[in-house]
């Protein structure tokens, strides 16, 4: 361990010694660069700037709207006590036939009980999906 | 580089002037052929001048102006990938040297002859400019850690082919 740290320190001393020295500065270079910027006239934005606030601004909307059809889905999301399930109706002698086969009341518990969980994913759905928006705007 | 975004043409001077030669060392370093280190220190400069006004003063010039002259470099890169037509492409002769070709003169050009480009990039970033990883990594567009993490994959790679070639006389004796 300590010979692989002690390589690694002489090929670190030997690297930095090694790197060549910088030389005096090229004044036709710099002066054939400052021509060149004087004729490039005054300064512009740069352009990537612009899409890049322009984007900035869009993804502000894109949350707010996000946000906002969420908000709208969890107000219209109906409770599990409104979301009443009708039995579909029947014949009286397909009813008895049916109750030989199945109990009425475990189809209609197990209904409701599909009906609260679909209720209990769409409320977690939209929660998340303002969390999202929320980190998108923050 | 606040004077340079008023628009003082002094600023700008005094500001080329510091950074012709580390612009030359590290196109220098990176492979450009001196032929095109002219143009691509007038694009970097160019560009800087174009920026100063996004320029952060909270945060070190140099790395900043390395960041813009690297990408200069890798636009003049792709731009220059040559090109061959399928038929003529049995002519091209190989033009890769290998390393026993190489006569080196020093470590740097042993890695450069030894070590892929993006590590050897990352290897003068650190020991030739003495940037912090983090300025690396501003520089190269990684993370902190990725860069740590490539440094020493970079330093035991160097290693290694030392070791291969049976290499000493680059190491400093302690």
């Amino acid at each position: 361990m300590r010979n692989v740290h002690h390589t690694r320190e002489r090929i670190e001393a030997s690297l930095r010694q090694a790197a060549p020295s910088l030389r005096a500065a090229d004044q036709a270079r710099v002066d054939a660069v400052c021509m060149r910027v004087a004729t490039a006239g005054p300064q512009r934005c740069f352009a990537g700037d612009r899409p890049h606030a322009l984007n900035k601004h869009l993804v502000r909307a894109a949350a707010c709207l996000v946000l906002a059809l969420g908000l709208a889905v969890l107000v219209r999301t109906p409770s599990p006590s409104t979301r009443a399930v009708e039995m579909p109706k029947l014949s009286l002698a397909f009813d008895r036939a049916y109750d030989l086969v199945a109990t009425a009341p475990t189809l209609d518990a197990s209904l409701r009980n599909e009906a609260a969980d679909l209720t209990d994913d769409f409320a977690d759905l939209t929660i998340a999906i303002n969390n999202h928006a929320f980190s998108l705007l923050l | 580089m606040q004077a340079v975004a008023a628009g003082d043409e002094r600023a700008f001077r005094t500001i080329a002037a510091a950074l012709e030669p580390r612009l030359e060392r590290f196109f220098s370093q990176l492979g450009v052929p001196k032929t095109d280190r002219d143009d691509l220190f007038q694009e970097s400069c160019l560009r800087l001048y174009h920026a100063a006004g996004s320029y952060d003063p909270q945060r070190p010039f140099l790395p900043w102006a390395l960041t813009v002259a690297r990408r200069v470099m890798l636009n003049w890169h792709r731009a220059r990938k040559p090109t061959v037509p399928l038929e003529e492409a049995g002519d091209v002769p190989a033009r890769q040297r290998s390393p026993s070709a190489v006569a080196e003169s020093d470590i740097w050009q042993f890695a450069r002859a030894r070590l892929p480009a993006e590590t050897y990039e990352l290897l003068w970033l650190c020991y030739g400019e003495d940037f912090e990883p983090a300025e690396i990594a501003a520089v190269t567009g990684r993370t902190g850690v990725h860069v740590r993490v490539l440094l020493h994959r970079a330093r035991a790679a160097l290693a290694q082919a030392m070791e291969k070639a049976g290499e000493t006389r680059f190491l400093k004796r302690r």
